[in-house]
């Protein structure tokens, strides 16, 4: 595909799929910020990494989820955001597996508690799949701004 | 390396940094950061150390908490065969029922002791922390050793004793 050819619609649809995943990131960094403590059980609730390690991940990944949502809404940041959001997405999606295959019942944790009690491993798997695609779609629109600069 | 990858990586360094500022804030000032005193025993899942503040054996609950309004935390199938006498039953997986039992049972002062089955199910202390969070009281606490405990200090036979 050449990018270049893609019309203006074609362009603000990619956009907007940025934006979109933008909107979610800060909203699940945001929620998460209202109880680390809470965050905190979840992610050792995963059995992944020392209480520790859990801990300092609870404070930290929210705000990381914030300032990539908001590097994705800024031009110049854009791509490395993509690039890094979709990398969190995958290391994310790789913890709801491991808990899904080891079996354990667990919250996602994914939106502090703001999803009501947390949703199932599958469907926030799921939902990542779909956050992932959007973010592929939304670096074909940035390749052809890159010409520009 | 072209000027583009140079500030794609500047791009890509200071979106994984930056967040670290806010976050060393969040450690340190929030209200409800992680409790990191308790996170440094190595080894136990976080939670697991508050919980561990809450077990209590069984003379010292006696002793110390006379009046205990006490809530089985196994499964429904255990609780049927045979709990601690006025115990009632609360599980995280039928929880609106179980809580609202205890909520029309509970005098808003006695102590809330939970157990679980034995040494090792931490069914207990989940409830346990979570009553001290819906209830907001710090009087709730967790039977060590659990159903196995009471049995052995009780004499309760295998199955029976229920009321």
């Amino acid at each position: 595909m050449k990018p270049a050819d893609a019309s203006p619609w074609t362009r603000r649809a990619r956009l907007a799929a940025l934006l979109a995943v933008a909107a979610i990131l800060v909203f699940a960094g945001a929620t998460k910020l209202g109880d680390p403590a809470r965050f905190a059980v979840e992610i050792g609730n995963y059995r992944l990494v020392p209480p520790l390690v859990a801990g300092l991940l609870a404070v930290y990944l929210p705000w990381l989820e914030i300032a990539l949502g908001l590097g994705l809404c800024a031009p110049r940041w854009r791509s490395a955001a993509r690039l890094l959001a979709a990398g969190l997405l995958l290391a994310f999606s790789a913890a709801l597996v491991a808990a899904l295959v080891r079996g354990l019942d667990i919250r996602c944790g994914c939106f502090g508690g703001a999803d009501g009690g947390g949703m199932s491993a599958g469907r926030a798997l799921a939902r990542n799949g779909v956050l992932l695609a959007l973010l592929w779609a939304g670096g074909l629109w940035r390749r052809e701004r890159a010409k520009d600069c | 390396m072209s000027g583009a990858s140079r500030a794609f990586i500047r791009a890509a360094v200071l979106l994984l940094l930056g967040p670290l500022l806010p976050a060393l804030a969040t450690a340190l000032w929030h209200p409800r950061r992680p409790d990191w005193a308790a996170l440094r025993h190595a080894g136990m899942p976080p939670g697991a150390a508050e919980a561990a503040a809450l077990r209590l054996d069984l003379a010292e609950l006696r002793a110390a908490h006379p009046d205990a309004l006490w809530i089985d935390a196994r499964p429904a199938r255990d609780y049927a065969a045979a709990h601690v006498p006025g115990a009632l039953a609360l599980t995280e997986d039928v929880w609106e029922e179980g809580f609202a039992r205890l909520v029309e049972a509970w005098d808003g002062a006695a102590s809330i002791v939970v157990y679980c089955g034995g040494e090792h199910c931490r069914a207990s202390e989940a409830v346990a922390l979570r009553l001290r969070r819906d209830l907001d009281c710090g009087r709730v606490f967790v039977l060590a050793g659990g159903w196995e405990a009471w049995q052995a200090a009780t004499g309760s036979p295998q199955g029976g004793a229920t009321r």
